[in-house]
């Protein structure tokens, strides 16, 4: 009708049409905008839907002002002009298919704007949950890694050593939990060497954490831990690994893991039966007995029994599995269930059975102002034990601020330490049979009674019991007993029990300023009871029961304290007041003769840390501490703590006093090209414990003696840097420690003994992208010690480590290891060689492999050591070349 | 045929008239990509350029966040906010758009062409604040996003790099939540300086994308250098789907 009408073209601007063939139903709107002084670009120009008001189309006019827009729809419409600071106009327009092109040039009249401000209303619509997960970068395997340890060795910063303990940075890790839930606590070596990677998906490293979830954000924390965040796939299902290894000379392995990890109920059993060696169990004692320092509610943790004697193998700067001739077997059984919200029960069992043996071959020689002897000993050891192990954790969230947690603690080992040895041409065997009870009951209080203040309530009884029966088949001692001359053998029979009660109550408050204060009031109680009884027998006739080797002691001490704790926090310097105050009460009795005393004491300690900036943080303390002695340092008699040795400690009260300084200087981080990390530690002891022996060929009397003054001071410095050029790192660590004490030998007068080590290491760390990948270290050691006579010698251990990824499924990797000892003449050089091949048939399922450990055959090593009496030239027998066939089975 | 002349006495302003096509929007900002993040982010326009800039979160965001539920399950969020606030430019008349981003502690100037989005504009429409605002949506670097646009502020703006409605975009979300946009104040006429931001490296983002893979492998090849022995490393820099922008153009094969 009049649609035509309603289009006006104006001949005062400009009008520019772009004409195009499109099909027949598509109509071009087109136009310019302007106001009165020229064109508006940027202006909108919309196709309004009649009735409904919303936009069909549109587009913006540019430079000079033209706009185009092309539609398919056909009707009535709204052309509608706008731009910020014009009036909007409203056009009406009619599309039929008739109409190729609609031209619409319009001119906008100027409104005046005045500043509006509008505030909106957030929708409530978005939950905002602080659940936060981790947003690491995850962390693959190359594909060679068969159990978490291996995995974990992965992670950067993280620090596995030879026995497997995890550390961050320097710090050793507080638990590995599966996916938020802990089973072992410190005992987590029995995880990260069992349980396999595959089911893996991530592995969170948490910083500053806290074992107790109240305390977060509370207590001040460098604790770490870390997170194995499982595959979904690996959630709610059983899956498990079998590896069977075989090979030569019954030499074998039989791994097998069963999981199941659910978000209500864990399970995680496991087995290990070897002869290769291996300890399954890594040190079953972080388990048994856990060790955590600044612990909240960790009352009781550092009271256990220290046996006297012992039938053990050396500690060697090597890897253990090397001399540990074993026949191992090990069952696991742990779950950890949560049949409501609030209920959470842990329970872990282990039964171990092992039996080892140990071989060495030493020539002591003793040197001294007045005794000078060799020794040879040709030493055979078989350790028997049995052990079982139950754990019960129940933890009760009885509301989001109050907790109670219990852990019931049952352990029974049963051990038959036997050793045949030759003494200087003297056959001699030695048998050793002990058991260990232990009974340990926790129960802690947590209520956090405002946002930032913890109250923690915690009381601890603690039971163990170790008795000793030990015999030896020679008599030595016939210059300390004279009047025994038909003596054949001896033994002794030991007891050492343990009861511990302990009550504790602890308050933090954490203030705005981030500073924090930490109360504590306690009471612990613990008494001792060690029992020995040293007989002489002529065959099975018991000749004498000599005075002065008979023990029968009862130590009670009773500690009542009071600690404070400030941390102020000020920007990113923080500084540390601690003071301690304990009153003591210590009663003795030896033999039937006591004594008691009521020591008081404060120890304070003040310190530092400074975040100077990204790249350097500071940390020093400086502390004074009285340590109470322990049983084993106040017992009155003799007791025989090996074939030819007796010790006794010093029959009465003592006290001792240290200071100790601490500095740490970092510069940089771990991920960064350079990394330093230096530590000096200084500490005085203002009397301590030493010994004044008694050295005979035969035997020798060791009796703590107080004697003051003790020095010890350590430097050590760590250094990384990355060579981009050659895609490799260089380590350096350098250590330095100096020690300085004094001791009395054979009724001389206090000699002063000065020992200086000096440590030199070096590593180059390669990080190709291709097959083939290199680790290169070497390692200088040198101890001196010098009494009135000089001794030193330096060792170097070296390694060089090959991996070769030929593809994803086939991998190979080598390890060479050399031991240099300065001080031995011959025989002072030995190579080892290693190597691991994996062969993935059916990828995730089946995997073949072949290992040989010692392929050089190496049958003995031996090793120097130098005291401040002499020296001695030890040799092990280790395990010959073997070599195992393998096959893993996964489910 | 009339002439269409209009001549409008105008009553000039002074500056007001200069800067009324310009404004300033305040929007809250939730990113849900492996981390739950809320921050504020502002917005300056005009007719020729527009300016968005992630402001840092105003609760306190350490290096690490912990949260512990009462079933005692642990998580965590690594992060940290750079001191460099990341930044989106869009000049009309060079028709690009310029990024800040930081990447390994190092600012780079990311220049793109003006992203064009197939909108589609739906009939719905509601009323945000006192904005009679239409929904539309469109899809954009792997991401399906549902806007509300308001044609009042007639300028084709939008927080981040979201653009080319006929209005100014005042809530945007995605399909999986992951990003959610939303105005909270909106100031008009307000004069604002909009200037085009500088760093220290310009840098075409296709470049910057293959420079960022190049970077997270010397990374990686750096840190498997340092593991101790009996230890191997392998690192994988973070997923795509975690990202604002999953795919880009450049990436979809064309058959």
């Amino acid at each position: 009708m009049g649609n035509k009408n309603r289009l006006n073209i104006g001949f005062t601007l400009a009008v520019f049409i772009i004409f195009k063939n499109f099909c027949f139903s598509q109509t071009i709107l087109s136009g310019n905008v302007s106001d009165s002084i020229g064109a508006i670009s940027s202006a909108s120009i919309v196709l309004k839907d009649n009735v409904s008001q919303s936009i069909q189309t549109y587009s913006y006019s540019d430079i000079n002002g033209n706009y185009q827009i092309k539609t398919n729809l056909q009707g009535s419409f709204n052309l509608v002009f706008s731009s910020m600071g014009y009036q909007s106009k409203t056009k009406r327009i009619f599309i039929d298919k008739e109409k190729k092109e609609i031209i619409t040039p319009i001119v906008l009249i100027e409104k005046p704007y005045f500043l509006n401000e509008v505030i909106i209303k957030s929708p409530e619509a978005i939950l905002v949950k602080k659940d936060t997960i981790v947003f690491n970068a995850a962390i693959f395997s190359n594909g060679t890694e068969q159990t978490v340890e291996e995995l974990l060795k992965k992670i950067p910063g993280l620090e596995i050593d030879n026995e497997g303990t995890i550390k961050v940075g320097n710090k050793e890790i507080e638990k590995l939990m599966v996916d938020g839930d802990d089973l072992f606590e410190k005992g987590y070596k029995i995880l990260s060497k069992n349980m396999p990677a595959y089911p893996i998906k991530e592995i969170e490293v948490l910083e500053n954490y806290s074992n107790n979830r109240l305390l977060k954000n509370i207590e001040e924390s460098d604790k770490v831990a870390l997170n194995l965040k499982l595959k979904d796939d690996a959630k709610h299902i059983w899956f498990g690994t079998i590896e069977a290894s075989l090979g030569n000379d019954n030499f074998y392995e039989l791994k097998s893991n069963l999981m199941n990890f659910g978000k209500k109920n864990k399970y995680y059993f496991f087995t290990n039966l070897n002869t290769i060696g291996f300890d399954a169990t890594g040190d079953i004692n972080n388990l048994i007995r856990p060790f955590r320092l600044n612990e909240p509610a960790s009352i009781g943790d550092n009271q256990s029994i220290r046996t006297l004697l012992n039938l053990s193998p050396n500690n060697l700067n090597f890897k253990r599995s090397r001399t540990n001739f074993n026949n191992a077997e090990l069952v696991s059984l742990n779950a950890i269930f949560n049949p409501t919200e609030k209920l959470k029960i842990k329970t872990l069992g282990f039964f171990n059975w092992d039996e080892n043996n140990f071989f060495r071959n030493s020539i002591d020689i003793v040197n001294t102002d007045n005794a000078n002897f060799i020794n040879t000993e040709q030493y055979k050891l078989r350790n028997k034990k049995v052990i079982a192990f139950g754990k019960l954790d129940i933890i009760y969230n009885y509301s989001k601020t109050k907790m109670l947690e219990a852990t019931t603690k049952y352990n029974f080992g049963d051990f038959n330490d036997s050793s045949n040895l030759v003494f200087n041409g003297v056959s001699t065997m030695e048998s050793l049979k002990h058991q260990n009870t232990l009974v340990d009951q926790k129960i802690n209080y947590t209520n956090k009674f405002k946002d930032k203040n913890v109250f923690l309530l915690t009381g601890r009884f603690i039971h163990e019991k170790t008795p000793q029966h030990y015999s030896l088949n020679q008599f030595f001692y016939s210059d300390l007993f004279p009047s025994a001359s038909t003596a054949n053998n001896v033994a002794q029979k030991g007891d050492l029990q343990m009861d511990f009660l302990g009550v504790n109550a602890h308050l933090l408050n954490r203030k705005k300023s981030g500073s924090l204060l930490e109360l504590q009031i306690g009471n612990t109680f613990r008494k001792d009871k060690l029992l020995s009884t040293f007989s002489i027998l002529e065959d099975d006739l018991v000749l004498e029961q000599p005075n002065g080797y008979q023990n029968n002691t009862t130590y009670l001490v009773n500690d009542l304290y009071v600690k404070s704790k400030y941390r102020l926090k000020v920007n990113n310097f923080g500084i540390i007041g601690q003071l301690a105050v304990h009153q003591l009460f210590n009663s003795l009795e030896n033999n039937n003769i006591s004594d008691s005393q009521s020591p008081f004491y404060i120890n304070p300690s003040i310190g530092f840390d400074w975040e100077i900036n990204d790249k350097n943080k500071i940390t020093s303390s400086y502390s004074y501490n009285t340590t109470n002695a322990k049983v084993i340092d106040v017992f009155s008699d003799f007791v025989l703590t090996g074939f030819r040795s007796f010790e006794k400690g010093t029959g009465s009260f003592n006290q001792l006093d240290a200071s100790s300084f601490v500095i740490n200087y970092q510069l940089g981080n771990w991920s960064d090209r350079f990394f330093a990390n230096t530590f000096v530690i200084y500490s005085k002891n203002y009397d301590f414990f030493s010994t004044n022996t008694q050295i005979d060929k035969n035997v020798t009397q060791t009796e703590k003696i107080l004697i003051s003054d003790r020095e010890f001071i350590n430097v050590n410095s760590k250094l990384d840097y990355y060579f981009k050029f050659i895609s490799s790192n260089l380590k350096l660590d350098l250590a330095y420690t100096k020690t300085e004490f004094k001791n009395s030998v054979n009724g001389s007068s206090l000699r002063q003994v000065n020992s200086n080590n000096y440590h030199l290491g070096l590593e180059v760390r390669s990080g190709f992208k291709g097959v083939f990948n290199f680790h290169l270290g070497t390692k200088w050691m040198t101890t001196e010690i010098e009494t009135t006579v000089k001794n030193s010698f330096t060792d170097n251990i070296s390694f060089l480590d090959l991996t070769f990824l030929f593809s994803k499924a086939f991998d190979v990797q080598v390890q060479s290891e050399r031991y240099y000892f300065g001080n031995l003449l011959n025989d002072n050089t030995y190579y080892f060689l290693d190597f691991d091949a994996r062969y993935r048939l059916i990828e995730n399922k089946l995997t073949l492999g072949i290992t040989g450990k010692n392929l050089f055959n190496t049958k003995t090593f031996r090793n120097f050591n130098i005291s401040d009496i002499g020296s001695s030239s030890t040799e092990y027998r280790l395990l010959p070349r073997f070599v195992l066939l393998k096959m893993e089975y996964r489910f | 045929m009339g002439k269409v002349i209009c001549f409008i006495t105008i009553f000039f302003f002074g500056p007001y008239l200069q800067s009324q096509n310009s404004g300033y929007i305040e929007y809250g900002y939730i990113k849900n990509l492996g981390v739950n993040y809320e921050t504020t982010g502002t917005l300056v326009f005009d007719s020729e350029a527009s300016l968005f800039i992630e402001l840092k979160s105003t609760d306190k965001i350490t290096d690490k966040i912990y949260s512990q539920d009462e079933k005692g399950n642990t998580t965590v969020a690594v992060m940290k906010e750079m001191d460099v606030r990341p930044k989106n430019y869009i000049s009309k008349k060079k028709d690009s758009l310029y990024s800040i981003q930081t990447f390994f502690k190092k600012t780079y100037l990311v220049k793109e062409v003006i992203p064009e989005i197939a909108w589609v504009l739906t009939n719905e429409t509601k009323n945000i604040g006192e904005f009679s605002c239409q929904k539309a949506t469109g899809a954009f670097r792997g991401r399906n996003y549902t806007v509300w646009f308001t044609n009042e502020i007639p300028l084709p703006y939008g927080p981040w790099k979201l653009n080319g409605l006929p209005g100014l975009i005042l809530e945007a979300k995605d399909d999986l939540d992951e990003l959610y946009f939303f105005a909270k104040k909106v100031a008009l006429g307000k004069e604002e300086i909009i200037s085009k931001p500088q760093a220290e490296i310009v840098i075409e983002l296709k470049a910057f994308i293959s420079l960022k893979v190049k970077l997270y492998k010397d990374k990686e090849k750096l840190i498997a250098t340092k593991v101790p022995r009996n230890s191997q490393f392998k690192f994988t820099p973070p997923a795509r789907s975690s990202q604002k922008e999953i795919t880009y153009e450049w990436e979809i094969k064309t058959d």
